[in-house]
């Protein structure tokens, strides 16, 4: 008998088990739910997209029936962007050629300046912040400081699984810095919108448009009126900081505001720059900065013209017919689109 | 090792290297060709190639200016040339002076200057242009006639 054997768990009549367990037992657990953890971890992400999806479709449910309704009350939708034609800074000159053309026309509404997304307030139970809005200057006079009416937060208007750094962004020009809230949201303006002078002028928005439903002969159902644009661009950086997303803000309302709150096809859902770029513009960008996307895997939402909400998934250079046709309300070629 | 044991080890690893590898990249030929509005050459044009086949990204469209005779020469963002295969093609106006953007009277005024103004509006989308042009392995001059 060795009185100085260690105590085993396995021998026979010992004492009670030691407390505890071995560092490869404790490891082994650890792995284990590492493991269990890791395989739910995607699960739990995707669940939480596709609610930030679904709030994004009920955003865009709540804009197109605004629309709607304001068609209801005035018998056409709201301009794009609605401008007065004269040759102070920020109107629509007479001397442009799409003014002289005919593609764009005199403002729906005399004397103001407004983006759709200020003509759909009184729809969108905003109507406090349409009677603080100023009509009649151009946006500088709505958003002038980071706590004016311009500047506030409509969380209608925003995705929540779009790219917002800031809110609101900022733009300085000749001394003064000027307030914008954010806006994923763009209408649209047909198969090509940005730069201006190569715009097509063939959507159901544009420099003082007036369409109406009866436009619409291609159907409702097969006509987009406003979809998402995906601000998160880390191929275009300009001082150091994303440039697209301070590229929004629902009161802009000049004639370069279009590049603000109108979207168009020329380049398919979801395209993001192939390369980097620091300038604040060249011809790859003026694509970007009006392409509908969104981070939502695979597709954009969009609310059609009949008021209902589709993910469109035309992402391939094959897809840009169909879907520059469901742009265009009246070319005699509905977009068959589920 | 036993030959069951070989066979399923080979299965496995045939299917894992099935999950590699991607879809070979498109070829790109060299393309280019001069475009006529009712037979006098378009300057200024931008001539848009968008490969028809599925499965193609946004970076495979190939591009080009015209210049003053109206000829063009292709490139995507991924090397010169166009994707080899069937194409919808567009003309519709080019690129704007940088220096002039911002001044809607100039712009208005350079694109009077050009000559074969407006070009029609049906060639401008790939919604409506009749334009289609298959390029072959070659590569080969693509001329493009358009009329109003």
């Amino acid at each position: 008998m060795n009185v100085f054997l260690p105590r085993s768990r396995h021998r026979a009549g010992a004492s009670p088990l030691p407390a505890g367990f071995t560092l490869v037992e404790l490891l082994v657990v650890i792995a284990i739910i590492g493991t269990l953890v890791g395989l739910l971890l995607p699960a739990v992400q995707a669940a939480r997209e596709a609610a930030r999806r679904s709030q994004c479709t009920n955003n865009l449910k709540q804009i197109g029936l605004a629309l709607l309704n304001f068609h209801d009350a005035r018998n056409r939708f709201p301009p794009g962007v609605n401008l007065p034609v004269g040759t102070a800074s920020g109107m629509l000159f007479p001397s442009n050629a799409l003014y002289k053309s005919g593609k764009m026309g005199k403002p729906p509404f005399a004397g103001q300046w407004g983006s759709w997304l200020m003509y759909t307030f009184t729809m969108l139970e905003e109507a406090n912040l349409a009677a603080q809005l100023d009509f009649t200057t151009r946006e500088y006079g709505n958003c002038n400081g980071p706590d004016s009416v311009g500047a506030r937060n409509v969380s209608v208007f925003v995705c929540p699984s779009d790219h917002v750094p800031k809110n609101p962004v900022s733009y300085s020009t000749g001394g003064n810095t000027y307030y914008f809230g954010v806006n994923s949201y763009m209408a649209n303006a047909g198969s090509r919108c940005w730069f201006w002078a190569n715009s097509t002028c063939d959507g159901m928005f544009q420099v003082n448009s007036n369409v109406r439903l009866k436009d619409v002969f291609d159907g409702t159902s097969h006509t987009v009126l406003v979809g998402e644009r995906d601000s998160f661009e880390p191929n275009w950086i300009v001082g150091g900081e994303q440039k697209l997303p301070n590229m929004r803000g629902w009161a802009w309302s000049n004639f370069n505001a279009m590049q603000d709150v109108l979207a168009s096809a020329w380049v398919p859902v979801n395209y993001r720059l192939p390369g980097m770029v620091t300038s604040s513009f060249n011809a790859s960008t003026d694509d970007r900065q009006n392409a509908f996307g969104s981070r939502h895997p695979g597709g954009a939402n969009m609310v059609f013209a009949d008021g209902s909400v589709r993910f469109i998934t035309l992402v391939d250079t094959a897809d840009l017919p169909v879907l520059q046709r469901i742009m265009r309300p009246a070319d005699g070629q509905p977009g068959g689109v589920d | 090792m036993s030959v069951p044991a070989r066979v399923v080890l080979l299965a496995i690893v045939v299917a894992l290297a099935c999950g590699c590898g991607r879809k070979p990249d498109p070829l790109l030929a060299p393309a280019s060709g001069v475009v006529r509005l009712g037979g006098k050459p378009l300057e200024s044009a931008l001539v848009r190639f968008m490969p028809a086949e599925r499965g193609i990204a946004a970076e495979w469209i190939s591009e080009g200016t015209t210049d003053m005779e109206g000829r063009y020469t292709l490139a995507c963002v991924r090397g010169p040339g166009a994707v080899v295969g069937k194409h919808r093609v567009t003309v519709s106006e080019g690129g704007v002076p940088g220096e002039l953007r911002d001044d809607q009277g100039k712009v208005g005024a350079w694109l009077s200057s050009l000559s074969g103004r407006p070009i029609p509006d049906r060639y401008g989308t790939a919604a409506t242009s009749p334009l289609e042009v298959t390029v072959g392995p070659e590569g080969a001059g693509l001329d493009l006639d358009l009329d109003r």
